[in-house]
């Protein structure tokens, strides 16, 4: 067991950064996070030693994560030196007062604690606090001089508590350390150092709350599907942005990509001055590892961002699917579907593994059998054929000389096939369909209104083959 | 293998035999057999014209109508129900219309795998037209093109980002598009003609130029009745009556 403290100092810890935040960032390291109040954190890392490589790769990966620790403006003149001091130990408490006496540490056998605890002074000790005045007219300044007393007359001096520290610190009494959970919910403000107008810095300041967000949702392997920005000014209402993800995601980039795009759209009322950033939808993420060349699978996953990008610009009711309705009913025969990202991919990965038809030349003059009409579909309409491209609201037609007229005299080819149903809906339909062709030899679809309570015997045009 | 040059013989000596092999000599008349991936158009009289014999993959094909609604859509129901048999994501971008879903059902088109995206603005247009062909996870694309907004530079964007997908990508264009300029390297102008039949000129290819167009005939959706054609006239099936009730009829009896 290896413990590594990390102790902030107080410019460090400015409001936005709080220790618990802290927390779930350094969750990247290992899973045993705890907080030690006020101002310090605790990582049980003698399990992942190996995998980061020995204890001096692992400091240095700490150190570098924790460098652009962005320090309070308004209280420090901004060095990043001094702001964390970091120290490892057999046992949480030892690693605890070692960060607090001084940066960088080290003990790394159980057996040399009493060694290395030894020239602390007695007032790191928490249980010491109220006690220094008598610790120190009996002459004990340093801990080594505490572990050299006997212990029941320590005990019995300076209350029980002194003692149990000092076992907890040795190793010789357990210390359980609750583990730190991260936060169930996301929530996050930022103060904007100055009123901003435009687009960029709007997106590079919200880039920062995405950054935690996405830590947040790494330490609990959550994917966002939906997260809010809510840019606050001063005597208006908040913008609010809530943007959606084609799929539960955790990777910045995307997130910030989708970010851009909608922030380039909107216009604000009023300069900002704080951010806040929510998370409103989150789900488990659908982890899959990745490739050094170029594959269909890869492929595959790039459809969703590509459809978020979409979305994100265009709108998020511009892109659908569609689906077929049982309806007698033309216009209720269909419906706009949403996209089913898993039911794409799932065809996209399985269309990447069966190997393409592909044809050479020199079979050119054997073409294959996928010619017209030739395969019926099992569910074929048993009426006229349906036109491809069909009108949203039926175009009146001017009838001459007893025929439909559209840019020239209709000739009918087929029909009529009469439609009456949706008596117990609002759009009751009855008309007789025919297939009609204009004098530019385009097909249409039209029909003749049976029912009297409205244009009774007129013509209108419902779609268009082709 | 040599011969001695006889001064009798007056005949052609014949090449040599590697002259003739298929890289090493170019002939004006042959269609580019490229190293692209094609699709079949599904026409046997489509395929023996275009180079690689069906819709290049990788590359812009650019369709010009002349007046929309005449069959453009229909030419292209045999690969777009192939992609999507094949489960590959079919992409229609700013259609005119909403396309019919029963009668892409009809047509044996898995309506599973299309994706129906509206960008009324130019502009978006032609960027979600180029996010697209980056992305390089479709099957075919099928795009309207605006009508102003798109310049040959749009083209050549579009014709550089094409190259990594794996799939064909069809412009839909308006007739005045014939004089302009484009870097598609196929270009085919679709004019309507009678009894649902298209006529197809390839305006450019990587081949020889064609002079007369082709005609193809334009695959119906399969349902009982029978649309009525010069040839199809005997074969109406028994279930509808032909005697008395033709459309005209019932039209001037009504």
């Amino acid at each position: 067991m290896l413990w590594h403290c990390l102790r902030f100092s107080p410019t460090a810890l400015s409001a936005n950064d709080s220790l618990s935040l802290l927390a779930t960032r350094m969750m990247r390291f290992t899973s045993a996070v705890s907080l030690d109040p006020p101002d310090g954190l605790l990582l049980e890392t003698g399990a992942s030693l190996r995998y980061f490589g020995g204890i001096d790769a692992l400091e240095h990966r700490l150190r570098e994560m924790l460098a652009d620790i962005e320090p309070d403006p308004a209280r420090n003149q901004g060095h990043a030196q001094g702001q964390v001091a970091m120290a490892s130990a057999p046992t949480p408490r030892a690693a605890s007062l070692l960060a607090a006496w001084r940066d960088g540490a080290r003990c790394s056998e159980p057996a040399d604690l009493p060694a290395s605890l030894g020239p602390l002074p007695v007032r790191l000790l928490a249980s010491a606090a109220g006690q220094i005045d008598a610790l120190e007219s009996a002459g004990l300044y340093r801990i080594a001089s505490l572990l050299a007393l006997p212990r029941g007359g320590l005990a019995r001096r300076f209350g029980p508590a002194l003692l149990d520290e000092l076992d907890e610190a040795l190793g010789r009494r357990p210390d359980p350390r609750p583990r730190h959970t991260p936060a169930p919910c996301f929530e996050q403000r930022l103060e904007l150092q100055a009123h901003i107008n435009s687009a960029p810095p709007l997106q590079r300041a919200a880039a920062l709350l995405v950054e935690r967000l996405c830590h947040w949702l790494q330490a609990g392997k959550l994917g966002a599907r939906r997260f809010e920005l809510a840019i606050g000014h001063d005597e208006f209402a908040d913008t609010i942005i809530a943007p959606g993800l084609a799929e539960p995601t955790w990777q910045a980039s995307r997130l910030n990509t989708v970010l851009k795009e909608r922030l380039a759209a909107t216009t604000l009322p009023a300069p900002a001055t704080r951010l806040c950033l929510r998370c409103s939808e989150i789900d488990a993420v659908r982890l899959s590892s990745g490739s050094l060349f170029p594959d269909p699978l890869s492929l595959a996953e790039a459809i969703a961002p590509l459809l978020e990008r979409l979305q994100a610009r265009l709108g998020h009711d511009r892109l659908h699917g569609l689906q077929t309705v049982s309806d007698h009913r033309p216009e209720s025969a269909w419906q706009v579907a949403p996209i089913d990202l898993a039911r794409l991919r799932q065809g996209l990965d399985q269309a990447s593994r069966t190997p393409r038809h592909r044809i050479s030349p020199h079979q050119a003059g054997l073409a294959p059998q996928t010619q017209t009409q030739t395969q019926v579909p099992a569910d074929c309409v048993p009426g006229l054929p349906r036109p491809l491209w069909l009108l949203e609201f039926p175009q009146p037609l001017v009838e001459l000389q007893g025929r439909p007229f559209r840019d020239g005299p209709l000739s009918l080819l087929a029909g009529p096939e009469r439609i009456e149903s949706g008596w117990w809906d609002e759009p009751a339909v009855q008309r007789d369909y025919f297939v009609a062709e204009d004098p530019a030899h385009r097909l249409l679809w039209i029909y003749r209104e049976r029912l009297h309570r409205d244009a009774a015997g007129g013509w209108f045009l419902h779609g268009c083959f082709g | 293998m040599t011969r001695q040059a006889d001064p009798n013989n007056t005949a052609l000596p014949d090449p040599p035999a590697d002259l003739l092999s298929p890289g090493s000599l170019w002939r004006a008349s042959q269609l580019a057999q490229a190293g692209v991936e094609t699709l079949p158009t599904g026409y046997r009289l489509l395929d023996a014209e275009l180079p690689g014999a069906g819709w290049p993959a990788g590359m812009l094909t650019e369709l010009i109508v002349g007046s929309p609604g005449i069959g453009e859509f229909r030419l292209l129901v045999p690969p777009l129900r192939q992609l999507t048999r094949e489960r590959r994501i079919v992409i229609l971008l700013a259609p005119p219309m909403l396309p019919y879903a029963p009668a892409l059902a009809g047509f044996g088109i898995d309506t599973d795998h299309l994706l129906v995206i509206q960008a009324p603005n130019a502009a978006d247009r032609l960027w979600a037209i180029e996010q697209v062909l980056r992305s390089a996870s479709f099957g075919a694309l099928l795009a309207w093109l605006p009508q102003q907004r798109c310049r040959p530079e749009h083209l050549r964007r579009m014709q550089a980002a094409a190259r990594g997908a794996g799939g064909p990508v069809f412009l839909l264009r308006e007739p005045a598009a014939q004089l302009q300029p484009s870097p598609a390297p196929l270009r085919l102008l679709l004019l309507p003609r009678p009894q649902q039949c298209l006529s197809v000129r390839i305006l450019k290819r990587r081949g020889p130029v064609i002079s007369h167009p082709l005609t193809i005939e334009l695959p119906v959706p399969s349902t009982a009745i029978r649309l009525p054609t010069s040839r199809a006239t005997s074969n109406l099936p028994a279930g509808s009556d032909t005697s008395q009730t033709t459309p005209e009829a019932l039209l001037s009896r009504s």
